[in-house]
């Protein structure tokens, strides 16, 4: 009785230190779990990175070889399986960049050479099917780009031998050096020399620095700017209106900021040479993401293409459109006779429910539009039929118009038509009846995609 | 007597235990209410107006907005969902509202937004939610130009993920739910409004360091980001 007294008291007295060891034993338990989940998390990661840098020596080893073979082949079959097979190779090693822990501003010099060498490919293959050889040039070129591609494969190797590794403890994963001293600091390929392509491709330099050629006339002022937007917007919708700090980018530009009467903002992008509106949008407070009636979508269309007209396109047709917001986004394609200039597209928003103009980005018109001599179609629209594949159901014909991926522009029989229940658009050459595009109409609840 | 008093004990332990078991339960439950809120044929009030004027606008429904869900509003209601390609019923739904852009009493809201438009309206809400909407239009802008860019990767997820590339990846801020102004932006931007005009960066003059960037050359300035190429 008395033992089991005091070892109640005992108990008792000890109560708090025992809770207090109690928490400490849990709290250790707790933390050496946590610490194995950890180093677990830890190692799962590291061998993500390992992987990807392996596939990267991998994908380069891999370009080079190919770029090697490209120079000693003089079958034009075989050419372009090589440059096709070269292309593809260009996005495996881009993904396996991407998924480097490397800082993207030190990535990006390598990823430009990675997509500039996989578009000049396919702009050879495309080139080389079309009958053209590979000339000198363009065997100097491919030489260079595998001599880029064999200095990166030496450097990647020697950074793996000396222990390169992800350093995953550091909370800023990057990859450090295991301790050579060639590669000591963190990998960075922006520091290697890159060849410098000549060609013409989304990428290509002659592309990126792509001069708006829809701009005419001399450069206006700030204050012929502001008049600008004022017979735009209307002199008695404005409330006020303020100049915006910068120059506006690819296309110099003067840009405001404004609140018009009905206490809504707006802002408004206007050229500096020509003092063209590059775009306008106004707030909008609508929403909902639905479809309208045919009846009504044929008004709003009516009444961007009154809109249009008085901005001076007289010529012109409502193409796809999309519902989001509460608005209707148009895309207006201008003609030319009867021919749609798709390189021209101007994008006209809607508010639907109070059935106003609410925003225009003419970007495309601007860097696109010029005085053109389109030339008759040397196949007549029968002609162009035959190299239609007979599966399709055409719906419509007509000539257009469109972009190159090299920033050209070629005219094509634009057949529009169905195969099954599904919607396309295929692009006939009118010249040499090759298919230049086809699209695909994805119908969404949100209005037309073309894919 | 002693016995009684360990078994009440014992009773009202086990009370509280099934109260907070059922709290708890009804806790977890409203976290995942399944919206049953509909508005039907015989409704009337101002979800019914609400309704109509929707129906109106977009060109389904011809008369009067007068709150009351009669035949006429039905099949105004049915030939709206039969356009938009969801279930014809004639009953407002949860699905029919959102598409109608309105919200139900009672109802719940469904994510109705696919890959990409999703994933640029993350980073937009993520980096730009407090900027002016020109802004939350030109953040989501960058994200096109840079897939548009040799610099960069040429898919929307491989540009966002990109290490260092938006700080909201790595703390987390990515994961967070977009509001209707980072959608609307998203959209925006990928039907080519790019207010950025051509961007493929931008920072925070108050929070960045990285001498790279701010060595660039500006074009615009929105809020409180610079951009520039």
């Amino acid at each position: 009785m008395i033992t089991k007294y005091r070892v109640k008291n005992f108990f008792r007295k000890y109560f708090l230190a025992q809770i207090f060891g109690l928490v400490i034993i849990g709290l250790v338990t707790y933390s050496i779990l946590l610490h194995r989940d950890k180093m677990e998390l830890e190692l799962k990661l590291q061998g993500i990175y390992e992987k990807s840098f392996q596939e990267l020596m991998l994908d380069m080893k891999s370009l080079e070889t190919k770029l090697s073979k490209l120079e000693a082949s003089a079958d034009q079959y075989q050419n372009t399986m090589i440059l096709m097979d070269v292309w593809r190779q260009t996005g495996d090693t881009e993904s396996s960049i991407a998924q480097l822990p490397v800082s993207y501003t030190k990535a990006s010099p390598f990823i430009q050479f990675v997509n500039r060498t996989g578009d000049y490919c396919r702009y050879l293959s495309k080139k080389v099917g079309e009958g053209q050889s590979i000339n000198a040039d363009d065997l100097k070129q491919i030489a260079d780009l595998r001599q880029s591609c064999t200095e990166i494969s030496t450097i990647l190797d020697k950074a793996w031998k000396s222990g390169y590794l992800p350093d995953i403890s550091n909370k800023d994963v990057d990859f450090v050096s295991g301790g050579g001293e060639e590669t000591s600091g963190n990998l960075d390929f922006s520091n290697q020399n890159y060849p410098r392509l000549i060609y013409d491709g989304p990428y290509s330099e002659s592309t990126e620095n792509k001069q708006p050629q829809g701009l005419e006339g001399e450069n206006i002022n700030e204050e012929a700017a502001k008049k600008k937007v004022i017979e735009f917007v209307g002199e008695e919708q404005i409330g006020e209106i303020k100049k915006t700090e910068g120059e506006g980018g690819d296309i110099p530009s003067f840009g405001f900021d404004g609140k018009l009467k009905d206490g809504n903002s707006f802002s408004i992008f206007i050229t500096k040479q020509g003092g063209q509106i590059l775009w306008y949008m106004q707030q909008t407070n609508g929403k909902g993401a639905a479809v309208p009636t045919d009846e009504k979508y044929e008004k709003l269309t009516d009444m961007v293409i009154e809109f249009v007209k008085k901005k001076g396109i007289t010529n012109a047709v409502a193409s796809y459109a999309q519902f989001y917001a509460g608005n209707a986004v148009i895309n207006i394609v201008p003609l030319e006779g009867e021919v749609a200039l798709y390189p021209d597209l101007i994008k006209v928003w809607i508010d639907i429910e109070q059935n106003k103009i609410v925003g225009m980005d003419a970007k495309n018109f601007i860097m696109s539009h010029k005085k053109r001599k389109l030339e008759e179609p040397k196949l007549s629209k029968e002609q162009a039929a035959t190299h239609v594949t007979t599966s399709l159901k055409i719906e419509d014909i007509r000539l257009a118009l469109i972009p190159t991926e090299s920033q050209k522009e070629t005219l094509c029989w634009e057949f529009i038509g169905k195969i099954e229940t599904r919607d396309y658009i295929i692009y006939i050459n009118s010249e040499s009846g090759k298919t230049e595009d086809i699209f695909l109409i994805q119908h969404t609840n949100e209005g037309t995609l073309v894919q | 007597m002693k016995l009684k008093n360990k078994l009440n004990k014992k009773q009202s332990f086990y009370k509280a235990l099934l109260c907070s078991m059922i709290i708890a339960m009804l806790i977890l439950n409203s976290g995942c209410t399944k919206a049953y809120a509909a508005v039907k044929n015989g409704d009337s009030g101002d979800e019914v107006k609400q309704i109509q004027t929707k129906l109106k606008n977009w060109g389904y429904y011809d008369g009067s907005v007068d709150g009351s869900f009669g035949k006429s509003t039905m099949a105004a209601v049915k030939a709206f969902q039969k356009k938009q390609g969801i279930k014809v019923d004639g009953i407002v739904g949860t699905e029919t509202a959102n598409k109608m852009g309105i919200q139900l009493k009672g109802g719940g809201k469904s994510r109705d937004d696919k890959g990409d438009v999703y994933l640029i309206a993350r980073v937009v809400y993520g980096e730009a939610r407090g900027e002016p909407y020109k802004g939350k239009v030109a953040v989501a802008s960058v994200v096109l130009n840079r897939v548009g860019s040799s610099l960069f990767p040429n898919s929307i997820s491989k540009v966002v993920y990109q290490k260092n590339a938006f700080s909201i990846v790595a703390d987390g801020q990515i994961n967070y739910t977009p509001d209707q102004d980072a959608l609307k932006a998203a959209r925006d931007a990928m039907n080519g409004w790019d207010p950025s005009g051509g961007a493929i960066f931008y920072y925070n003059p108050d929070k960045t360091k990285n001498e790279y960037i701010r060595s660039r050359k500006v074009i615009t300035v929105i809020g409180s980001h610079r951009f520039c190429k």
